[in-house]
C-alpha cells in the first residue's frame, strides 16, 4: 500500500460539551474536514482513562485525538 | 493521564505523537476542523500503526498493548496513579514538567513492571521460551527478565527447562 492511499483510522474521544459541539457547529456551517476520525462522545474529558486510549492502540487504530 | 499514556506507548514501541490531546470549545468550528485537518496530515505522514520509523512490527505491538491494557487495571497501578494524582493536588504543581518527572518517576516504573510480568506469563503461555525471544518480544533488557523469571521460579510459576522457560501447571 502506498502513503497516498494510506487512510489512518483514527478514534476520537469527544467531550460532549466542547470538542463535539464544535464538530457539530463545523458541520452546520458545512466546513469540510477529513472523514478518518471516528468518534466516541464522551460526557468530560476527565472522564477518559489510559485504558480506554491504550485499547484504540490494542485495536489496531493509528491515531487517538482527545478532544475537551 | 495523557502524559502516562504517553510514556506507555513510548515503552511499548508506539510513537507517542500518535495520542493528542487538543481543545476546541462549542463556539471554534473552524479551529476544530483546522486541529483535526492537521492531526489527520500528522498521522498519515507517519503512516500505519506499526509501520512508523522505529516501531516494531504489529505482532509485537499488539502483545506489548494487550499486555498493556491489563497492566492499567491492575490495582497496584491504579493506586499509584491515583497517590501521584493526589500528591499533585496537594502540591498544587501543574506544570508540563513537573507532571512528565512525576509520572516518570512514581506511575511509570509500576505500570512498566505490571506490563512486563503479564506480557511474560502471556508469551510463556504459547510454549517454552528463550530470554531471548522475549528480549525481542517484550522490548526489555535481558537482566530485567531474568529478574522475572527468577522470580516466578521463587514462586514456583515457572521452571527453566533448559531448552527456555516453561510455566508450571498450565
Amino acid at each position: 500500500m502506498s502513503k497516498t492511499q494510506f487512510k489512518p483510522r483514527i478514534l476520537g474521544f469527544f467531550c460532549h460539551w466542547c470538542c463535539y459541539a464544535a464538530a457539530d457547529a463545523a458541520g452546520v456551517a458545512r466546513y469540510q474536514y477529513p472523514p478518518n476520525v471516528r468518534v466516541v462522545r464522551v460526557l468530560c474529558t476527565g472522564r477518559i482513562d489510559v485504558r480506554f486510549v491504550l485499547e484504540a492502540f490494542r485495536c489496531g487504530s493509528d491515531g487517538v485525538f482527545t478532544g475537551g | 493521564m495523557a502524559e502516562t499514556c504517553r510514556q506507555v506507548l513510548k515503552d511499548c514501541g508506539v510513537n507517542p505523537e500518535r495520542l493528542a490531546l487538543e481543545w476546541a470549545s462549542a463556539a471554534e468550528g473552524p479551529r476544530f476542523v483546522e486541529l483535526i485537518t492537521d492531526y489527520v496530515r500528522r498521522i498519515t505522514a507517519l503512516g500505519p500503526l506499526g509501520e512508523g520509523a522505529g516501531e516494531p512490527g504489529w505482532d509485537v505491538l499488539a502483545t506489548r498493548l494487550e499486555a498493556a491494557v491489563k497492566a492499567a487495571g491492575v490495582p497496584k497501578v491504579r493506586t499509584a496513579y491515583g497517590t501521584f494524582a493526589k500528591k499533585m493536588h496537594q502540591e498544587g504543581h501543574y506544570t508540563g514538567d513537573a507532571i512528565e518527572d512525576g509520572v516518570s518517576s512514581k506511575v511509570f516504573p509500576t505500570f512498566r513492571q505490571e506490563r512486563l510480568l503479564l506480557e511474560v506469563r502471556d508469551c510463556l503461555r504459547e510454549g517454552p521460551k528463550a530470554i531471548s525471544d522475549l528480549v525481542v518480544v517484550t522490548g526489555a533488557g535481558e537482566e530485567e527478565l531474568s529478574g522475572i523469571l527468577s522470580a516466578f521460579e521463587k514462586k514456583g510459576l515457572a521452571s527453566d527447562t533448559g531448552s527456555g522457560w516453561v510455566l508450571k501447571g498450565e
